[in-house]
């Protein structure tokens, strides 16, 4: 590099330009970075707990059935170190102070070491307790009871040592236990509430992730030879949240690939109108002796230093923003986010981004520059017009193939990125087409003879005529709307959902673990709307003629042994004495939920199946048969329906639904749905769990609520990923602005020549932008509810509701308002420079 | 007689000791103590040096700024007495304009750019777009109408901003450097159409110009120089 370069790369470096795309390179390289590191982490999170998991649940009726020999026996199986045992006594307890509630008692007994310290946010350690002392959830607080106060379990009485706030690690452990109340287990006997008629629910946690399940699956029953003895694996609800999370990250991915692809056309527009500037600037430095080698330094070089120093500000700048955000998501969610796997490789993306962006914005251009003449300097126009702008189809062309290589680097996922790739071209020329039908049909009904007055015919003309300006602004605006729209449209119906479904005259009260002795015993002494509904439990040991191992095999590979996992086995059954369908079902297949079917033989039971769960289980045919053991005794019964569910009802629903009359006499379970005033839920709770104290009774509105939380966090980071997305088309903007705003600015100087004052004039802006950013909303609510109607009932099983008016209508002003401030802040002096701009000499 | 004629001949344009400072950076006397009178229907002609204060003393003439002091008169009205939307008007109505790098809406076709002014004006659709036509037809581009600029060659495009000045029938036409951007050819026949429409419009126009050409055929010839203007002589 010769002193030119050097000088002139300098003085280069010292132009405001060149540090302005360096700032948009930082803002862009943060985004994509905190996108990066958050999935990263989203994905460690879920896959962490896809280590192998298993819950021996031990249900017995009695206080010598809980049996602290259970411990010791599994140490045989696994080492002390990976087995953590809980013991659930379920009952109720009652403070001094007269506040009654009815909460799970627990007594935790576990290894971490064992019998020990079990940390807590509060550091807890279970050896703090001493005799008579509890600690209860700190959810207990809203509840009244203080630190200090003597509640009363059974016959005796504890006093209230602390409060606790369960660790992300340990809320992880307690997958189907809710432990309001620890005391130590010594103290459990004296209360009296362990006594016979105890229900004792005893559940051992194993993390055996080099065990052998299949083996260990033996020697367990070897062990303790119980049938009462079920041994599930969690890998169930570990696969769902790895899914969840699989589509979230997907989305998040997917997001980033449009924020980007928007961000190169961005930077794209902005370097050629700098080029543009500066080109009489370059042709004369060929004039006085630059080669090709030179001038290429000379443009280049400033560009790459200045994106290289934004990306790795913006690498900063995303993954402090990262670390800050998932600190709040824990803390919110009260979930142990994992560290990602590697910021030095999301420093590698970052440089790599930016270069691979930075290409076809430099390449084509200066290509361009290097063939311009130079005695382009001489001509008698404007020679920044001789820049062709042959380069600008290739040029998108490489952007989006770029893109698609950036995203598979990202996701490292082919069909994804394939999907994604293809899900973004034919989005745009969705738009496109639509926005050209629109651009015709004004054309044709706005002819330049009928429209009258000057401002309404030239916002239409420079609309529907300045073609390129319109498609960009109307498609980047779309572009990015389209995604926070679409989360607004989810969000509602999720939301309308939760509402209808907690609505007044919905049932408020669930009391799970009733037995048919309760039912007849105490059916009366629950509320007079309540609605009971009767299950069995049932394994499933041939599907459609085959095994189960056989379908298991197609399933998935983390399916337990003994023919196949709990997910594939073992369902709870509903029993129906009519073939009424519950509220949120409808009947997908078949003519009634138990109808005849041509192949049913005499004694098959005709079942009606959840239509997902059907086609999981290759079921999904009116007609198939499968084989259920029901207490013991094999059954035959045959597919009559298929039923779509609505799992948003807030009710128990099931995925197979046996007629009564065919199974007269087989011992049922129930389930009680009520419905009671508000204020006097928690007084049913206490009733039911004080006749009935092995059943549980939960308030549905509690949940709910919580769903809604879960669902709203969820639904936010979707929206704040989407704002990525926003920002990036307002970058577009800016930059197209920036390019134009010297033809801009010579176009109003004429306009104010003719007699346009300078009101008239921004009015004129204004009503441009407005009827691009409309135009861009109206597309983007036409796309938008067909793909939300989609996702809805794919996604969430459920139907498609409105957002209000007002959210819809927010988004256009918030929209205009930042088009208009962009734009403003890139052309200040549009109006105030216009005699300058027209005539050529005296700039001061 | 006389006294009717001359009251009829009144002062198309009057500068009266017009004075124009910027203040940033630093001070600076753009026009000093500029006067100048100028009849209806006369052509002026104003030639100085890069930086002598020609376009400010445009800008000043065009209604597109007001003088730090002194008085800019065109047919009659102060011009500092207007409002910034009363300025406007009055360009809309009394003016046309034609500039070097000729200044069309890429984006409107020939006819279009040239009914502008009278858009503007919301004047009657019907009898402008047959002025625009004649007008065309007088630069020799009425086969053109529907063309974008971007279609035509430079010293069409003049032409056409030639129509555009002269549709609303200004009383003052102020141009800059019209020839500037054309060849030999080109510009003679666009000052050839200046002067046929300045003689049938009756038209006052002040055209800066470093063309000599322009200078010939100018009624009267003034040099600005440092901010000074000075009548040179009467070219015809």
């Amino acid at each position: 590099m010769n002193d030119f370069s050097k000088f002139w790369i300098v003085s280069e470096l010292k132009r405001r330009s060149v540090w302005i795309l360096g700032l948009l390179v930082t803002l862009g390289i943060a985004g994509l970075v905190f996108v990066d590191l958050f999935s990263q982490r989203l994905s460690e999170t879920a896959s962490r707990d896809t280590r192998k998991f298993l819950s021996a649940d031990y249900t017995v009726s009695s206080w010598e059935g809980f049996n602290p020999d259970l411990l010791t026996k599994l140490e045989e199986l696994v080492p002390r170190s990976d087995t953590i045992l809980s013991q659930t006594l379920i009952a109720s307890m009652q403070a001094e102070s007269g506040q009654v509630s009815a909460i799970s008692l627990g007594s935790y007994e576990g290894a971490y070491p064992f019998y020990g310290d079990w940390k807590t946010s509060s550091d807890f350690k279970i050896s703090d307790l001493g005799a008579n002392e509890l600690f209860l959830d700190e959810s207990a607080k809203s509840k009244g009871f203080k630190i200090g106060d003597q509640i009363k379990l059974g016959s005796q009485l504890f006093k209230l040592k602390d409060f606790v706030e369960l660790e992300p690690e340990a809320v992880s452990l307690f997958r189907a236990g809710q432990f309001k109340v620890w005391i130590r287990y010594d103290d459990l006997k004296p209360t009296g509430l362990s006594g016979p008629g105890s229900r004792v629910r005893s559940r051992a946690f194993l993390k055996a992730p080099n065990t052998d399940s299949k083996l260990f699956r033996e020697k367990f029953r070897e062990v303790f030879k119980d049938p009462n003895l079920r041994l599930r694996s969690a890998d169930q609800s570990n696969a769902q949240a790895q899914k969840t999370v699989a589509v979230l990250r997907s989305y998040l991915s997917f997001v980033s690939l449009c924020a980007t692809l928007l961000g190169i056309v961005g930077l794209f527009f902005m370097f050629v109108s700098d080029l543009q500037k500066r080109l009489p600037s370059y042709l004369t430095l060929r004039c006085l002796g630059l080669d090709n080698k030179g001038l290429i330094q000379a443009t280049v070089i400033p560009v790459l230093i200045s994106a290289l120093i934004g990306s790795t500000c913006g690498y900063f700048l995303g993954s402090w923003a990262e670390h800050q955000l998932s600190i709040i998501a824990a803390k919110q969610l009260k979930i142990d986010l994992a560290t990602p796997y590697s910021y030095l490789q999301s420093y590698g993306l970052a440089l790599l981004t930016s270069l691979l962006a930075l290409a076809p914005v430099l390449f084509f251009p200066i290509k361009a520059l290097l063939r311009t003449p130079t005695q382009a300097l001489f001509s008698s126009v404007d020679s920044g017009n001789n820049l062709s702008r042959s380069f600008d189809r290739p040029a998108v062309v490489t952007c989006l193939v770029l893109t698609f290589i950036l995203s598979l680097i990202t996701t490292q996922n082919l069909q994804l990125s394939a999907f994604g790739f293809l899900g973004v071209i034919g989005g745009l020329a969705l738009l496109s087409a639509l926005l050209w039908g629109f651009i015709k049909l004004l054309q044709k009904l706005l002819s330049a003879e009928t429209l009258k007055g000057f401002s309404v015919f030239y916002l239409i003309q420079s609309f529907t005529q300045k073609i390129s300006q319109t498609f960009v602004w109307v498609l980047s605006i779309s572009f990015s709307l389209f995604f926070l729209s679409l989360g607004l449209l989810l969000a509602t119906s999720i939301h309308g959902q939760i509402d209808k479904a907690s609505n007044g005259n919905a049932p408020n009260v669930l009391t799970l673990g009733l037995t048919q002795s309760d039912f007849d015993e105490h059916s009366e002494n629950f509320p007079e709307q309540t609605e009971w509904v009767p299950y069995l439990q049932s394994r499933l040991f041939e599907v459609d003629g085959s095994p189960i191992e056989e379908v298991n095999k197609k399933q998935s590979e983390n399916i337990d042994e003994e023919g196949g996992g709990p997910q594939l086995r073992e369902y709870f059954v509903n029993i129906r004495s009519s073939g009424d369908l519950f509220e949120g079902e409808k009947l997908s297949d078949g003519t009634s939920l138990f109808g005849a079917t041509p192949n049913s033989e005499a004694g098959m039971l005709h079942a009606s199946l959840e239509s997902k769960f059907a086609e999981r289980m290759e079921l999904d045919e009116v007609g198939k048969t499968f084989v259920l053991d029901i207490a013991g005794v094999k059954l035959k019964a045959v597919v009559s329906s298929l039923r779509q569910v609505q799992w948003f009802q807030f009710r128990p629903n099931f995925f197979i639904v046996l007629s009564k009359q065919e199974l007269e006499g087989a011992p049922l379970s129930y389930t009680a749905l009520s419905t009671v005033p508000p204020d006097q839920i928690e007084g049913l709770q206490e009733k039911i769990v004080r006749l009935i104290p092995h059943a549980s009774p939960l308030d549905l509105t509690q949940t709910g609520k919580q769903i809604q939380g879960l669902l709203d966090k969820l639904l936010l980071t979707i929206e704040s990923s989407s704002l990525f997305l926003f920002f990036a088309a307002l970058l577009v903007i800016a930059s197209v602005s920036w390019a134009k705003r010297g033809e801009k600015t010579s176009e109003f100087a004429l306009l104010k020549c003719l007699g346009l004052s300078r009101r008239s004039l921004y009015f004129q802006l204004v009503g441009e932008i407005l009827l691009s950013v409309g135009f861009a909303w109206l597309l983007t609510w036409i796309l938008v509810f067909p793909a939300g109607q989609i996702m809805s009932q794919r996604f969430l099983d459920a139907d498609l509701m409105f957002p209000p008016l007002n959210l819809m209508a927010g988004y256009f002003f918030v929209l205009s308002f930042a088009c208009i401030a962009i734009y403003m802040l890139v052309n200040q002096s549009l109006t105030r420079k216009s005699a300058k701009e027209l005539f050529q000499e005296d700039s001061l | 007689m006389r006294a009717a004629l001359r009251a009829n001949m009144l002062n198309m344009l009057e500068l009266n000791n017009v004075v124009k400072s910027f203040f940033t950076p630093s001070p600076i006397e753009v026009l000093r103590d500029v006067s100048m009178k100028v009849d209806k229907g006369q052509w002026v002609s104003l030639m100085g040096p890069s930086g002598s204060g020609k376009s400010t003393l445009l800008s000043l003439i065009a209604a597109l700024d007001t003088p730090t002091s002194g008085k800019v008169i065109i047919n009659q009205q102060d011009i500092a007495e207007l409002s910034e939307e009363e300025r406007a008007n009055f360009r809309a109505k009394q003016l046309g304009f034609i500039f070097q790098s000729f200044r069309l809406i890429p984006h409107l076709n020939i006819i279009e750019n040239v009914l502008l002014p009278s858009r503007i004006l919301d004047q009657d659709p019907s009898s402008s777009r047959e002025r625009a036509k004649s007008l065309l037809e007088e630069v020799g581009l009425k086969d053109r109408m529907t063309h974008t600029p971007g279609q035509l060659s430079g010293g069409e495009q003049q032409r056409v901003a030639i129509a555009r000045a002269f549709l609303t029938k200004p009383t003052l036409l102020l141009a800059d450097e019209p020839t500037g951007n054309l060849d030999e050819d080109n510009s003679e026949t666009v000052l050839n159409m200046l002067e046929k429409l300045k003689t049938t419009e009756n038209c006052t126009m002040v055209v800066v110009s470093h063309d000599p050409e322009v200078a010939k055929r100018a009624d009267r010839e003034f040099v600005l120089s440092r901010g000074v203007l000075n009548e040179v002589s009467t070219s015809k």
